[in-house]
């Protein structure tokens, strides 16, 4: 029995270590800045585990039904963190309420586990000899632990199902003592039974972890997801890897913050140097990640973004998700910027206003629901609210992989009666990337260089003027225009983005 | 939803030519509560068959004009009374609804046709309907001549799909050629040769409005054979494109190849040659709540005394003056005074009308056939694609329906929460009025699980996702050219004025339940009408 109880102190120390190197990894995925979440994870962890030996001491009866019970404990609460932190994280505000408070009950319950075996050993082996005995088995443990969770575990079982297998690790050290010393036990049949039924939950955590943290997502995306949530419209994915995020829009690529700043200021910075005077009122269509308004706000003559974007869910995770907000330096908190959830088309139609500048974010039209969005229809219904200087910019698919996508768009903007100059830049992340300038009036010439803010990453004068040729495989033949009644544009993208990825 | 709260969340709605009947469909006993009306339109339209009918009991008001019927022909004609500046025009509706085969439904946003759900583009020389669609801003204009549809209105992409050989295909007709592609060729060809055919006033035989085509030889031949019999004759045997040719006059007429004449289902096929500025000649125009958008415009369009719930029940002459006798759904008579009438209602109505007036009009539509119809509209809560790339018009090759339109179709928003079809079928496979017996006998059960089997068969999982059904069960759904119709050689004489105080407006008259035929038959009668006054 003696070495049963050591040996179980082994098991314990790795478990316990697991679970608290898995709230931190946790913790870091899902709220960036590792240092800071390791380090007040390992701290609060350890602080709670001083509790819980200091809790030991009030226990002075019955010290192996209450160790057994405490195995149980800590497996079902360790065994089930990673799952509920990943299934909490999109639905609560205080996350780290809740973060914390696993981590606390834990480490209590950790606490409690060495102290309680050394009184139970006590009687058995002398002092000297428990402490060194005991610490050994601890720290064997803790090694073995800090080994295999990053080289084994995590990338082969990811991180919720390793909990949920250390669980179960707990749980079967709770049932095997059951047995061996049941008969020092007063509630062996009680606690059996909870071990029992604990380690087929924990078991069957193991089994449906994929479900749990939508792995099929992960495997396709082949990232770590660190928000996932399926709003009435998308589904919204967030992933993350080393310091770079990801924002995925029904499985397709919004944005990577590598090199986001690219694409958003290739988008904003032409049109408002372009506009004849200093440009006041502004129309964002789409853009509900609030960075293409994050670089108009860079302009101190804005007196007022109007950001329509149809999903909610979006807008105020971008608002509200502190992680999020620091990307977009919270622009959707800002005074200047007033958000509209609701359909673009529809919103339009109803909708008296004149804007300056207008910047159309939408999706790549890659189906018929979007596609209305790109139609003549819309661009003659957007009109209304422009005036003759107003300059609109179109993102408009990639030129270089899908031309025919690219010069339709431009073509259906002129249809309805947009006067228009393409261009075009590289994100690394999407390639060849392309858009379109609109205005009721010509395209101004004149770049008003002195506006351009000066904390730009990459946008410059010069630049722009690069961005305004176009290769000869940037251009097609003659295309069709975008009608509601034939919908070219989808058949288009479809057709060259299918070549091209396959 | 199972099977079983979806059968007692359906509201069923009955209509058969006489009027509407919203029935409770919860007669089984399993069943929990659901919605229940009974419009007493079809108690009223009831009365009209068995004769139980009082006396009027007293005067009522006095009309220039009294137009009976408030379907597409019956407004078209009030419309163009009141533009030529008679406005004192009663209609009279015995429905709680107007639009007659053009009629729609509603349930909180959501919009969906009871029967008719489109418009084909206008021809160029169908001045008037042009002129109409003109004016509700339908046609925004005009280049080189060729009107500019408003493309709201046109028929969103994509338009069209077959579900053939275990997956669905895009376009019907391209489907047929693709597979069937000699058979298909030899259809075309044997059609381009009707297409071009003139009359000895230099006019196409087949046309829309059909008036000038059917009294030439080559039509009346042709009205002498089925379809079928036409096609047989001329060795178009292949199974996709007798199918084709049987959907399309299903669709169009209610009836199949064996039925319908080999002149209306030519008609079919080439008597449209529309052009647009901006859409290609085979284009519709739709909306939501189908042709009840026509409706609701036409309704804007003509005077405000729509006496709805109310049936005509008897018509005389007396001293110059039409005397129009009516009963509303309270069980309340009387007695309307106009200087003239124009009957917009379907033949077998107008006879019980005037069977004191016209008793041999019974003997004249001796072979006017109503076809059956089945419309169901489902409003399912799926978002998540069950219908999978779902089209307008969606057809199951060799299925008994004609398959499903999405009514959400025309929205201009990317998202909907609800996504709404309508279902169609013809009772084709029995006599009408066998059909009709059969249809208006079908419990709730027989008519869901109709709709549920064919559907399920290519959206498995679909009734889980509905969350409202509603059923319009036409006992009359309409008129069918069928063989021998254009022979009938009393047309004119159903179509001719009496005493120059009764007129007579409707698509049955022209044989082909199309709002163009309603609309120009409704044109016509006013025309008539006003003719008589010019005179005086």
């Amino acid at each position: 029995m003696q070495l049963l109880l050591l040996l179980s102190v082994s098991i314990i120390a790795t478990c316990g270590l697991v679970y608290e190197l898995a709230a931190g990894t946790l913790a870091s995925y899902l709220l960036g800045d590792s240092v800071t979440q390791f380090s007040t994870i390992i701290g609060a962890y350890l602080f709670c585990m001083g509790i819980g030996s200091y809790l030991s001491r009030f226990i002075k009866q019955n010290l192996l039904d209450v160790f057994i019970q405490t195995e149980i404990l800590v497996g079902i609460v360790g065994g089930t963190s990673s799952a509920l932190l990943f299934i909490l994280f999109p639905h609560i505000d205080s996350f780290r309420i809740v973060l914390y408070l696993i981590v606390s009950c834990t480490g209590i319950l950790v606490g409690l586990e060495i102290p309680l075996l050394m009184n139970i050993l006590k009687k058995q082996i002398e002092f000297q000899n428990l402490i060194s005995r005991v610490f050994s088995y601890d720290y064997a443990g803790a090694l073995l632990a800090s080994i295999i969770f990053p080289l084994v575990m995590v990338p082969y079982l990811g991180l919720v199902r390793t909990s949920f297998f250390f669980g179960c690790m707990n749980v079967s050290v709770a049932l095997v003592l059951c047995y061996v010393v049941r008969n020092e036990l007063r509630f062996v049949r009680s606690l059996a039974l909870q071990s029992i039924i604990v380690f087929l939950f924990l078991f069957m955590g193991i089994l449906y972890s994929d479900s749990i943290t939508n792995l099929a997502e992960t495997d396709a995306l082949g990232e770590n997801i660190i928000y996932s949530v399926s709003s009435p419209y998308q589904r919204i994915i967030l992933t993350r890897s080393n310091k770079a995020f990801k924002l995925y829009l029904n499985g397709n690529l919004q944005f990577n913050t590598n090199d986001e700043y690219r694409y958003h200021e290739s988008l904003v910075h032409p049109l408002m140097c372009l506009y004849p005077s200093n440009p006041k009122h502004v129309l964002v269509l789409g853009g509900g990640d609030g960075l293409a308004a994050r670089e108009i706000l860079k302009y101190p003559s804005v007196k007022d973004i109007t950001l329509v974007d149809l999903d909610y869910y979006m807008t105020n995770l971008f608002s509200t998700n502190p992680l999020l907000a620091k990307l977009n330096k919270k622009s959707l908190q800002s005074n200047h910027v007033k958000i509209v959830n609701d359909d673009a088309f529809v919103w339009l139609r109803s909708h008296i206003g004149k804007y300056d500048i207008i910047i159309v974010d939408f999706p790549d039209p890659s189906n018929y629901s979007v596609g209305k969005l790109y139609t003549d229809m819309f661009y003659r219904t957007m009109k209304k609210v422009t005036h003759d200087s107003t300059i609109v910019v179109v993102q408009s698919t990639s030129p270089l992989v899908a031309p025919k996508s690219f010069w339709c768009v431009n073509a259906t903007l002129q249809s309805a009666g947009f006067n228009t100059k393409p261009y075009h830049t590289f994100i690394p992340s999407f390639g060849e990337w392309g858009y379109i300038l609109a205005s009721p009036s010509a395209i101004p010439d004149l770049f008003h260089s002195e506006r351009l803010p000066d904390s730009l990453l990459y946008f410059t004068p010069t630049i722009f003027q690069q961005m305004l040729n176009f290769a000869p495989d940037m251009k097609t033949n003659t295309v069709n225009i975008n009608k509601l009644n034939n919908q070219i544009l989808v058949q288009y993208f479809e057709q060259e983005w299918s070549e091209y990825l396959h | 939803m199972d099977r079983r709260t979806f059968l007692s969340s359906l509201s069923l709605c009955i209509t058969s030519a006489l009027g509407t009947t919203l029935v409770n469909s919860c007669k089984r006993q399993e069943q929990t509560a659901t919605t229940h009306i009974i419009s007493s339109a079809h108690k009223l339209g009831h009365k009209l068959k068995t004769g139980n009918l009082p006396l009027p009991e007293r005067e009522g008001e006095t009309y220039d004009t009294i137009v009976i019927g408030s379907g597409v022909a019956g407004l078209s004609a009030a419309r163009y009374l009141r533009r030529q500046g008679i406005d004192n025009v009663a209609i009279i509706e015995v429905n709680h609804h107007i639009g007659g085969n053009a009629s729609s439904g509603k349930r909180n946003t959501y919009r969906y046709p009871y029967g008719a759900h489109y418009l084909p583009i206008a021809e160029l020389h169908n001045k008037e309907l042009i002129e109409f669609l003109s004016e509700h801003n339908i046609i925004t204009g005009f280049e080189n001549e060729l009107p500019v549809y408003n493309e709201n209105d046109l028929c969103f992409a994509p338009q069209e799909r077959l579900y053939y050989r275990g997956k669905w295909r895009d376009g019907i007709a391209s489907t047929i050629a693709k597979f069937s592609p000699a058979g298909y060729n030899k259809f075309v060809q044997l059609l381009h040769n009707y297409e071009n055919l003139k009359n000895d006033n230099g006019e196409y035989i087949f046309a829309l409005p059909i008036c000038n085509g059917y009294t030439n030889d080559i039509s009346l031949e042709l009205d002498g054979i089925s379809f079928a019999d036409f096609l047989k004759n001329n060795l178009i045997t292949e199974d996709e494109v007798i199918w084709y040719a049987d959907y399309c006059c299903r669709d169009e007429y209610g009836m199949g190849i064996e039925s319908i004449s080999a002149f209306a289902g030519i008609q079919y096929f080439v008597a449209r040659r529309a052009k647009s500025a901006n859409a290609p000649e085979d284009t519709n125009l739709t909306w939501p709540n189908g042709n009840g958008h026509l409706v609701d415009i036409l309704r804007t369009d003509v005077t405000q005394n729509l006496i709805c719930d109310t049936l005509a029940y008897n018509i005389e002459i007396h001293n110059a003056k039409v005397k129009v006798a009516v009963i509303n759904d309270s069980n309340n008579s009387k007695i309307l005074h106009a200087k003239q009438c124009i009957i917009a209602t379907p033949q077998f109505i107008t006879t019980r009308l005037l069977s004191t007036i016209q008793p041999e009009r019974t003997q004249w539509t001796q072979n006017f056939k109503y076809a059956p119809w089945l419309v169901v509209t489902l409003i399912l809560n799926d978002t998540s694609g069950i219908l999978s790339d779902v089209h307008w018009d969606n057809v199951l090759y060799g299925a008994n329906s004609l398959g499903y339109i999405n009514d959400t179709q025309q929205l201009l928003t990317t998202h909907n929460n609800k996504t709404v079809i309508t279902w169609y079928t013809t009772l084709h496979k029995q006599a009408p009025q066998e059909g009709r017996k059969q249809l208006l006998h079908s419990t709730t059960e027989e008519i869901v699980n109709q709709v549920a089997q064919e559907l399920e068969s290519v959206h498995p999982g679909i009734i889980s996702e509905t969350e409202y059904v509603d059923a319009v069960l036409w006992g009359h759904g309409m008129i069918a050219p069928v063989v021998g119709f254009y022979a009938n050689t009393h047309l004119e004489k159903l179509k001719a004025p009496i005493d120059n105080k009764i007129f007579f407006a409707h698509s049955d008259l022209s044989g082909l339940s199309l709002f163009e035929e309603a609309f120009y038959q409704g044109n016509r009668a006013a025309k008539e009408l006003l003719q008589t006054r010019k005179h005086v």
